[in-house]
């Protein structure tokens, strides 16, 4: 027989916080009740039907699934936002790297409010600047590769660069929310472990190698977490600049998905996509929260 | 922005919540949590459903019988039908008219207020969207009604604006009609003259001295645009092109060709060395004569305004495209789409958007009032005043109401006939245009000069057939007895 465990009990002081903390998540669990769950649990049962939107939904069990194993559109687009994911290693360096040098640098807010200015424009509003950027006769990139004697391409238009091109824009909208993080994470270092390490000898590399990178893991995981997760769902820039082409080169599952259900009218299909999908995102951030214990450092 | 998961992982893993007994303090935040979310979710749907009477019960105090339209377009065509309406209010004080026009998005608004159980009760439907909702059952037959109108009559009609709207419960094209056209959308070549004239000041003239248009055939044309595909400044680079925007439907249907079978069920392109020569000579004109703009200087500057520049001489396009073009600096007319030599026969695509009334109207005799008023002369005499649109009415087209004298184009007529021999794409023959879809993108390649046309068809051809099959299976299983 299972021992019963012995009552907790909270503190006054425990009671009011956790009062504050569930005060604070109401909001957002009361929308995901009334919007979020009805579709959610929609979505789950469509799966398993044939549905066009027009008629009445058709149970087919298990069909839909058996299909995408071998849609050779659906692999493609697994494999395009795979592609995507590599942008976020880079992003992510580019904006450690920025934020040292942010960090206590004199007119930093400043610069701190620019870098963040793309996360907080509208995907429609970067969109149309990237597309003006990137466009191949006249855009300001291939203006700057030509008075380099390189003719540049038409990145958007070209299998071959337009991955790179919406990874490009990709690390410039991420850069100012990673940077923040991890400039918090780096002025929530105690200095008194910087000053520390310099007493025993630890240059600028080695207060990075055993100080700041183990203090900012919980950072870089939260980072990580999101960014997969975000790009995993990528669909805006692929609506706005692409459609998903030239031939499907830069489709997304979240494009195809949105393709499926509402160009050609399978919503039943895109709904066991989603749900693939789901998993898939379910099981990647799974995955990293168990390797996390291995390598993200809290302190106590 | 709270850290919402490390409250939720934290909340689960120490409150112990799922461990019958005593609750401990943790566990009861919990359930007091979950309890607030159950009171607040529900006291908000209680609102919602308040609010959504107190409007149906406002509503109820108008006695007239309210009927919802929805459509599209751009700030003229909105003015337009505002103005249309208020006319039909007063013809018929009974009905309260809700117009609501989707700036963007239409088709998949439309599609998820069905799906939603909101239609509207009279719509536009695009003729690409035609077939879905027809098979489904989604709007009315409404042949009873046109029988019966004195103000529609079917024979004054362009017959290829009707057989788009056309469903006998198997066959698209043919049966009673679910739709009127709203209008139809032919389309011509419209020829920049300025620019004409100085390579071809004879075909210029002959254009200006309102001749008939003359058609012409494919080598013609190509003679043509290689005059007018131009390096103006010596840089090795071309800054002005010959054409752009011959659709697909317009090279094969021209040379004899077919996209599918006469029950489009079968995606015969493949084997139809028609079809593939004049796929051919399509994807050739930018990569073998290099008369028409690659995608790339296309992604560049949009065509319609390469034309208005003066750096496109010649651009197939619709009616819609006339009122912006009213306002180019230069001389323009319209010519007939350039033919095959092989058959010498006008062809080319014509789009149109159709008026249908939701098999969901609760009220479908005062639906039909309004669709009979927007299709009849009254409704079609406002819409092409515009400028943007044909009559969907071949009597209507001949008066100054379409011709409008004094406005370019001079041979307005051009798109009259095309309204005649033009048809409807082939995806208004299919349950879908997935098929559509996937053959176009594949013909990317060709345009980019990555393969030849047939190297295209050829690698989307079982995909293609594969959509077509699915989209048909799905409807023979709905009509199996």
């Amino acid at each position: 027989m299972t021992e019963k465990p012995p009552i907790r009990t909270l503190g006054p002081l425990a009671r009011s916080e956790a009062r504050w903390a569930y005060g604070f998540i109401l909001a957002p669990f009361v929308g995901f009740v009334l919007f979020g769950l009805g579709p959610v649990l929609a979505s789950a049962l469509l799966s398993f039907y044939e549905y066009n939107l027009l008629g009445a939904p058709r149970w087919i069990g298990l069909g839909n699934f058996r299909e995408l194993g071998g849609d050779a559109r659906f692999h493609e687009s697994l494999w395009n936002t795979a592609f995507f994911l590599l942008g976020i290693p880079v992003g992510m360096a580019l904006s450690l790297l920025v934020a040292l040098a942010l960090n206590r640098m004199p007119g930093a807010p400043l610069l701190r409010s620019l870098y963040f200015l793309p996360a907080v424009t509208s995907i429609v509003a970067v969109s149309l600047l990237w597309t003006w950027l990137y466009n191949p006769e006249f855009g300001w990139i291939n203006n700057v590769l030509s008075q380099l004697g390189i003719v540049g391409p038409a990145w958007l238009q070209d299998p071959l660069w337009v991955k790179p091109a919406l990874i490009l824009m990709g690390i410039w909208m991420g850069l100012g929310h990673s940077l923040l993080l991890y400039l918090a994470g780096l002025q929530s270092i105690p200095g008194a472990l910087l000053e520390a390490a310099s007493l025993d000898g630890a240059g600028v590399v080695g207060r990075f190698r055993w100080v700041v990178w183990p203090l900012l893991t919980p950072t870089t995981f939260f980072i990580v977490i999101t960014s997969v997760i975000g790009t995993l769902q990528m669909f805006g820039q692929i609506y706005m600049m692409t459609q998903g082409g030239p031939e499907f080169a830069s489709a997304t599952t979240m494009y195809y998905l949105w393709e499926t259900a509402f160009q050609w009218n399978r919503m039943g299909y895109a709904c066991a996509m989603a749900w693939i999908l789901g998993s898939a995102i379910i099981g990647a951030t799974g995955a990293q929260f168990a390797v996390a214990r291995r390598w993200v450092y809290y302190q106590e | 922005m709270p850290d919402l998961f490390g409250v939720v992982v934290h909340v689960s893993q120490r409150s112990q919540w799922w461990y019958p007994g005593e609750m401990s303090s943790e566990r009861r935040m919990v359930a007091g949590f979950l309890a607030a979310v159950t009171a607040v979710s529900l006291l908000l749907l209680g609102l919602f459903a308040a609010w959504g009477r107190a409007g149906r019960a406002l509503a109820m105090t108008d006695d007239r019988r309210p009927l919802l339209f929805t459509g599209w377009g751009g700030i003229i065509e909105r003015q337009v039908f505002e103005r249309l309406i208020a006319e039909f209010e007063r013809l018929h004080p009974e009905i309260r008219v809700d117009y609501r026009p989707t700036p963007r998005d239409y088709p998949t608004k439309l599609k998820l207020m069905f799906a939603g159980g909101t239609p509207p009760d009279v719509f536009y439907l695009p003729d690409t969207e035609f077939p879905g909702f027809a098979i489904n059952g989604r709007i009315l037959n409404l042949q009873p009604w046109i029988d019966r109108s004195v103000v529609i009559r079917e024979r004054e009609f362009w017959p290829s604006s009707l057989r788009r709207y056309r469903f006998d419960d198997r066959v698209f094209g043919r049966g009673p009609l679910y739709a009127l056209p709203k209008d139809i959308g032919p389309t011509a070549m419209f020829v920049n003259l300025d620019l004409l004239r100085a390579v071809n000041p004879g075909l210029a003239a002959r254009i200006q001295k309102r001749e008939v248009a003359p058609t012409l055939t494919w080598p013609e044309a190509e003679q043509l645009w290689k005059e007018l595909t131009r390096d103006l400044n010596g840089d090795g680079r071309t800054d002005q092109w010959g054409t752009h925007g011959i659709t697909l439907e317009a090279a094969v249907w021209s040379h004899g060709g077919k996209f599918l079978s006469d029950d489009g069920r079968c995606f015969i392109m493949l084997q139809d060395a028609l079809a593939i020569e004049a796929a051919e000579w399509l994807v050739g004109l930018q990569t073998r004569l290099k008369v028409a703009p690659m995608e790339r200087q296309r992604q560049s500057i949009p065509v319609d305004t390469l034309f208005l520049t003066g750096r496109l001489a010649t651009f197939v396009g619709g009616r819609w495209m006339v009122p912006q073009f009213r306002r180019a600096a230069f001389a323009w007319d319209v010519l007939p789409v350039p033919v095959s030599p092989r058959t010498r026969r006008l062809a080319g695509w014509s789009g149109s958007v159709g008026l249908a009334i939701s098999s969901h109207c609760r009220h479908p005799g005062d639906a039909w009032k309004l669709i009979e008023f927007l299709s009849g002369p009254q409704g079609q005499a406002a819409q092409a005043r515009t400028g943007f649109q044909i009559p969907n009415q071949r009597w209507l087209s001949h008066t100054e109401v379409f011709l409008q004298p004094g406005q370019r184009p001079e041979h307005a007529e051009v798109f009259i006939d095309a309204a005649g021999y033009q048809d409807a794409g082939p995806p208004t023959r299919t349950p879908d245009d997935e098929w559509w879809d996937l053959l176009h993108r594949s013909l990317s390649r060709a345009y980019r000069g990555e393969a030849t046309a047939r190297e295209a068809v050829l690698r989307v051809a079982p995909d293609v057939q594969a959509a077509l099959d699915r989209a048909w299976r799905a409807i023979d299983r709905e009509r199996r007895p």
